[in-house]
């Protein structure tokens, strides 16, 4: 049975490079992921699941229904607040992010690689990945560094139990800014030329408000692969 | 009810040893669970970035990340919504999506080769009937 690409709204609408990138891998490895087309939002798991707990259940669900084999999602937020619907309903639906794709296709990726990516980059999945990741047993840390090594570049770890702090942008932008410094500040220490992360929302803090140099693992693992879209208008970080 | 498993805390202060939130001052998670366990209210719960950090590392499996949401529901049906937040349930209840894809973005996906379509009338009227509550009923 066919996988079900479930594409949310963050990246269609506001870094669809991403998508493209995904798509181009999909492609390419012929893996068997269906585009669930066109769908509402997931009630995305900071905002709107915090207004109305059953509206965001009902919301939810109904995408989960739409799912044929595992639901493959682009954002993290969607792959929370999805696997939490299915969690909550008692549906074994297995609800998966990008990241898990990349890493279980490394061998194919690797033997795919016709340009190293040859940088030194700080490793940041993002809360909602490791969150999801640590719940299924798994290290979202360790999965990231193996594929930025697979696509020939040189993970570097940042301190631990960081944030992109943009779940209290314009709610509390001092504490905002004050954990998107703290992060921004461990990832230079490392002495890495920019940052990867799985999460869109993470890449909008990181390249768009701190303007750090930011990139996307779904992005640069296409690049790797001979993706040759212009991407560079697309960031703004340095 | 939803079961988060708050009556089993230890009051270790794990979970807050790793919130972001708590090292700037926001919101301090073992709080939360210590005031919902004696019936106490909580302050600060929109200081919480939803991280689910101290939920993964919470040594008795307490849910304090769904805590914190379930608080926040409790808050937002009293009135007490972020304008933000308020902005995206308007924005949600308008288009059935957080960010609707508009000229510049729409350029971009043709650039890319990528398609922009709509969401079917059948989707549209099955999740608008879903919404309702705070912040979607205006």
């Amino acid at each position: 049975m066919s996988d079900s690409l479930y594409r949310g709204c963050s990246i269609p609408a506001r870094l669809p490079f991403i998508e493209a990138a995904a798509k181009y891998i999909i492609d390419t490895l012929s893996l068997d992921i269906r585009d669930m087309g066109e769908l509402p939002c997931c009630m995305e798991p900071v905002g709107l699941k915090s207004l109305e707990h059953d509206s965001w259940l009902d919301v939810s669900s109904y995408i989960c229904s739409k799912a044929q084999g595992r639901l493959v999602t682009l954002c993290d937020g969607c792959t929370v607040s999805l696997a939490g619907s299915a969690k909550e309903k008692g549906s074994d639906l297995d609800v998966i992010g990008f990241l898990e794709i990349i890493h279980e296709n490394l061998g194919a990726i690797k033997d795919k690689v016709v340009s190293p990516i040859g940088m030194k980059l700080a490793v940041f999945p993002g809360c909602h990945c490791e969150s999801i990741m640590s719940s299924k047993g798994k290290d979202a840390n360790s999965m990231m560094a193996d594929i930025v090594k697979a696509i020939g570049g040189t993970p570097a770890s940042p301190a631990k139990n960081l944030c992109c702090g943009g779940g209290v942008s314009s709610i509390d932008d001092d504490l905002a800014k004050a954990i998107l410094n703290e992060s921004v500040e461990s990832f230079k220490a490392t002495g890495a030329s920019a940052v990867v992360t799985s999460c869109p929302f993470c890449f909008i803090q990181f390249d768009m408000v701190a303007r750090y140099r930011t990139y996307s693992i779904v992005e640069l693992t296409a690049k790797a692969m001979g993706w040759d879209a212009d991407t560079e208008k697309y960031h703004r970080g340095k | 009810m939803q079961d988060f498993g708050a009556d089993r805390c230890l009051e270790c202060g794990s979970c807050t040893d790793v919130c972001p939130s708590a090292r700037h001052g926001g919101i301090v998670p073992d709080e939360v669970v210590r005031n919902y366990n004696e019936g106490k209210p909580t302050v600060n719960v929109w200081k919480c970035l939803q991280c689910h950090r101290c939920s993964a590392e919470c040594p008795e499996g307490i849910d304090v990340a769904g805590l914190i949401c379930h608080l926040r529901n409790e808050a937002s049906s009293r009135g007490d919504i972020p304008e933000r937040f308020t902005r995206s349930a308007k924005q949600m209840s308008k288009d059935l999506r957080m960010y609707p894809i508009i000229g510049r973005t729409a350029s971009q996906r043709a650039n890319l080769g990528l398609s922009t379509g709509e969401i079917s009338d059948e989707d549209k009227d099955a999740v608008s009937k879903m919404l309702r509550g705070p912040g979607f009923d205006e």
